[in-house]
């Protein structure tokens, strides 16, 4: 693969004459497992939701794997938001999760049998296929990400976008999830993550994206993950302090709590 | 009672009615359950109101008063006007419920001040203008049913064909935009649907009311299921028989004007799903309370007995009496809590009248209190 | 503020309030003085016709309502009630014919010359309907004998108003009278050619219960006395079956109500196997065009009571 999974050439997005994504250039390569990480405001969702098609941007260019978004859509895999739905809706897990074939069954067709298998697979690589036939209302939150998960999964995408997968999840699901990603990387798919956990960072992604309306990094996470790139992105001062750990020698990212603000657009 | 039902195969007046008013109930019952899902339920009273000034507009502009113009002059006004409100809320920061209010009043108004100018005219009369307001169910031929059911058809068998896309549109646009539906185009197609269920119904209940229509079947339908496909058919159902017994009551008792009539039975049907549904209802709800408290109290009285119990020697031969439970912490209802308890086997009073655990009782208590036993 | 800004600001606020009050005192100038006629306005056309035929060249008349419009459902512009408060008399028919103008007349004739030439009819001539005991039913005018009693009250009032031409009132007022009972007699007698079993007079709204009682017709509408109430299923069905039990000929349009109504009645009357006719177009709450026959109280009595006795006597169709 020497093409890059993701290549977003120049891409401007404002809302009003608001800002919120400037000229960003980034390259992501495939078979990595990456987060996006900034402060609120940042534009990390709206990053996203430019790849895909789903905000105007007022300049730039997405490519999927050579070519323009629109034409590699069956290759994308997308868990929004977990926040960005009624979970009250009257529908199923299973119902849910069969969402994600709606796009190759074309218009007019029932989801069938091979849907419905496609679908209890999913659920069974987040480990939800006892909950196949309840109510969405009725799961918690670790439970409602593993649905949109699995409605992911089910895509069988080369390149997978998830939007604050972690958020309000326990720490069981979080583990899983996590390597339920890792294997997804380690099989060559690609997935960028937006993320907001700067403590999870190193054990979790092996590669990095920076953004604070500007691209501020990007590349391995042992190369910008460092207190100078978090500096510029978050504002402020960030300090690594060395925690002893029982296995490793991790350090753990830690903020200077003198001033916080922006970067610099 | 069986009159009224021969009546309704071999009376004209009321079968012509029961059967339109039943095609208006079951249409827009049908697509208001996905309004009443995707928080548009305002849009079907905005149409609604919205249609007004489409149909005076068609009479001042052709002078027909045939009501097949008048309609298509309420299709467009109601189209318009959710065109104009999907348009404010995607171009400005307003939202979605003031842009549905704003467009409501403003497109009524405008239609209100129409018709007082076309009131001056002659011939304004014979079109029967005024009756688009609350509808004239009781005047509906056997050719407005024709046209009646012809376009409730149509609707529910694009309702069908596009199911999933409307399922997924309705639940996680963003996901079904990323996937390549077209999002705007489908919000239009299901809008458009909308439009039409509620134009069908115009004639028969009005534009003041017509709302209702949209909005209660749907509301009463999600009181008793959580399945999509269910809901749509019960809604369907529930107005369908509210359009049925509507135009069968105002056919028995002499001025009883029938659209306001169906309006009643559906508010009905709605109040009663509030209340009586077996899971999402308000009485249920109580019942579960109630149970649930009840369950409470045993369970305290289940560990005070416990509690007690510990503090001797020997714990399972030591009962104790209803007086001293009522120092502990639940001291109303002892007596009624004991009886339960009975009831389940968790203690058995002496021949004293004191309490004591059973051994069944014992390990429930410690279950209870878990780690702190 | 400083001085200078502070003068402006009063100037303006005196130079405006010259003005509104300047605006409000120039609209009382009287319509006398320009052409020397009476300034009448009615609400409805029959009105204006006794008007006319009272006033004659002495008076200018205009109606608010034209034809073909319905006094029940009627709201006054902003504009009529301009006209209305330079009138120098007001005539209505009263007994709540008008019935959304019902304010805007109270208000007005707190200080100008009214006259409900209706409500001026004594009591005992007139019929309650049988659901509203307590009120009147104001059609008044289809009993051409009683409506020619309201031309005296009016006669009366524009001599009050105008004494140096009393005389020339009260002759015209004679005169019209003698029209209105050769009208009369005239009603009289063709109703009378309608056999006995076939005298049953069906329309869109019960506006001809003096019509009935006057000249033996038995009555019946499918809406009630107002234009405003709607005809539920019950009525139209319960209508259908008395015209096919009842074997009637025919069944009329309003020119000023929607005949949808009076149509599916008609539909199911058909459908019980009887074919009732459309007898044709009657005039109910307001006049025809200005200018031609019906335009006058007259014309439009002659056409109803020509329309209904063909029809009834099952000598015309009106498909």
């Amino acid at each position: 693969m020497s093409e890059p999974a993701v290549r977003i050439t120049d891409l401007t997005v404002a809302y009003g004459d608001r800002p919120v994504l400037w000229d960003i250039d980034l390259d992501v390569p495939a078979g990595h497992l990456m987060a996006i990480m900034g402060p609120n405001g940042a534009g990390k969702t709206t990053l996203i939701k430019a790849v895909l098609g789903l905000v105007a941007p007022a300049a730039g260019r997405v490519e999927i794997h050579g070519d323009v978004y629109a034409k590699q859509r069956h290759l994308v895999g997308y868990v929004p938001q977990r926040g960005s739905v009624d979970w009250d809706f009257p529908t199923t897990v299973l119902d849910v999760v069969m969402m994600g074939r709606y796009g190759a069954l074309g218009w007019f067709k029932r989801p069938g049998r091979t849907e419905r298998d496609q679908a209890m697979t999913a659920l069974e690589k987040v480990g939800m296929t006892e909950f196949a036939g309840r109510q969405i209302s009725a799961l918690s939150g670790g439970q409602q990400q593993r649905v949109f998960l699995a409605r992911a999964l089910v895509q069988d995408a080369q390149v997978y976008f998830m939007d604050e997968p972690f958020q309000g999840v326990d720490v069981r699901t979080e583990k899983a999830i996590v390597e339920l990603l890792k294997d997804l990387r380690d099989r060559g798919r690609t997935v960028v993550v937006v993320h907001h956990d700067l403590q999870t960072v190193r054990d979790y992604f092996d590669w990095i994206t920076l953004l604070n309306v500007r691209r501020i990094a990007s590349g391995p996470v042992s190369e910008v993950f460092t207190p100078e790139n978090l500096g510029l992105t978050y504002g402020g001062r960030v300090e690594f302090l060395a925690e002893q750990d029982d296995s490793t020698d991790t350090v753990e990212p830690h903020f200077n709590p003198d001033g916080h603000g922006r970067g610099r657009p | 009672m069986i009159d009224l039902l021969t009546g309704l195969v071999t009376d004209y007046t009321l079968r012509t009615v029961a059967l339109g008013s039943a095609a208006l109930g079951l249409v827009s019952g049908a697509l208001g359950a996905f309004a009443v899902l995707r928080r548009q339920s305002l849009l079907g009273d905005a149409v609604s109101h919205a249609a007004l000034p489409g149909i005076v507009l068609a009479y001042m502009l052709t002078g027909a008063r045939t009501p097949l113009v008048l309609v298509l002059g309420a299709a467009l006004a109601g189209w318009a006007a959710s065109l104009v409100v999907m348009l404010v809320t995607r171009t400005t920061r307003i939202k979605i419920d003031t842009a549905l209010g704003l467009v409501l009043s403003t497109f009524f108004g405008l239609g209100l001040v129409l018709l007082s100018i076309v009131q001056r005219s002659s011939g304004a009369g014979q079109a029967g203008l005024d009756r688009f307001l609350f509808g004239q169910a009781a005047a509906l031929v056997g050719d407005d049913l024709v046209t009646m059911t012809v376009l409730g058809a149509l609707v529910l068998v694009a309702l069908m064909l596009l199911w999933k896309e409307f399922k997924l549109l309705s639940f996680d646009p963003a996901f079904a935009g990323a996937m390549g539906l077209p999002v705007r185009l489908l919000d239009i197609g299901l809008t458009t649907l909308l439009v039409i269920a509620i134009v069908i119904g115009l004639q028969t209940v009005g534009v003041v009311l017509m709302s209702a229509m949209i909005v209660a079947p749907a509301a009463a339908a999600r009181q008793w299921t959580d399945h999509l496909g269910r809901l749509v058919a019960l809604s369907g159902f529930f107005g369908a028989v509210s359009g049925l017994t509507g135009a069968i009551l105002s056919s028995l008792v002499p001025h009883l004007p029938t659209g306001p009539t169906i309006i009643l039975v559906v508010t009905a049907v709605t109040i009663l799903s509030l209340f009586l549904a077996p899971r999402r209802g308000l009485l249920a709800a109580r019942v579960r309370k109630f149970r649930q408290r009840r369950q409470l109290q045993a369970e305290r009285v289940l560990t005070d007995l416990y509690r007690l119990a510990a503090q001797h020697p020997e714990p399972a031969e030591a009962p104790h009496a209803v007086p001293v439970l009522r120092t502990m912490t639940s001291p109303s209802g002892v007596r009624r809590c004991l009886a339960r308890l009975s009831d389940m086997g968790l203690a058995v009073p002496d021949p004293d009248g004191r309490w004591r655990l059973t051994p069944a009782g014992v390990d429930r208590a410690r279950d209870i209190l878990g780690g702190d036993a | 503020m400083s001085n200078p800004s502070r003068c402006r600001d009063w100037l303006l606020f005196t130079g405006l309030l010259a003005l509104v009050v300047f605006t409000g005192c120039g609209q009382g100038d009287t319509p006398e003085a320009m052409d020397g006629k009476l300034r009448i306005v009615t609400t409805t056309g029959q009105v204006a016709e006794v008007a006319r035929h009272v006033g004659g060249d002495r008076v200018s008349v205009t109606a608010l309502m034209g034809p073909g419009i319905d006094p029940h459902l009627y709201k006054a512009s902003a504009g009529d009630v301009e006209r209305l408060r330079q009138a120098d008399l007001i005539l209505f028919n009263g007994l709540h014919l008008e019935s959304k103008m019902g304010d805007v007349i109270g208000q007005l004739g707190a200080r100008q010359p009214t006259l409900a030439i209706a409500g001026a009819l004594p009591e005992a001539q007139l019929i309650s309907p049988s659901n509203f005991p307590d009120s009147h039913d104001p059609h008044v005018w289809f009993d051409v004998a009683l409506w020619s009693l309201t031309v005296a009250p009016v006669a009366e009032k524009l001599a009050q108003l105008d004494p140096e031409h009393a005389d020339a009132y009260r002759q015209r007022a004679d005169a019209y009278r003698a029209e209105l009972a050769e009208l009369h007699a005239y009603a009289l007698a063709q109703f009378a050619t309608i056999p006995a079993n076939q005298r049953v007079l069906i329309t869109a709204h019960d506006a001809f219960s003096y019509l009935g009682r006057a000249y033996g017709l038995e009555v019946r509408g499918l809406q009630g006395i107002s234009t405003a109430t709607e005809a539920g299923t019950a009525d139209v069905k319960g209508l259908a079956e008395f015209i096919a039990a009842r074997r009637i000929p025919a069944l009329f349009v309003e020119t000023s109500v929607s005949p949808r109504a009076i149509e599916a009645v008609r539909q199911a009357v058909k459908s019980r196997g009887f074919d009732v006719v459309l007898g044709g177009e009657v005039y109910s709450d307001a006049l025809g065009d200005a200018g031609t026959p019906v335009g006058t109280y007259t014309g439009m009595v002659r056409h109803n009571v020509d329309t209904i006795t063909a029809a009834l006597k099952g000598e015309s169709r009106h498909e």
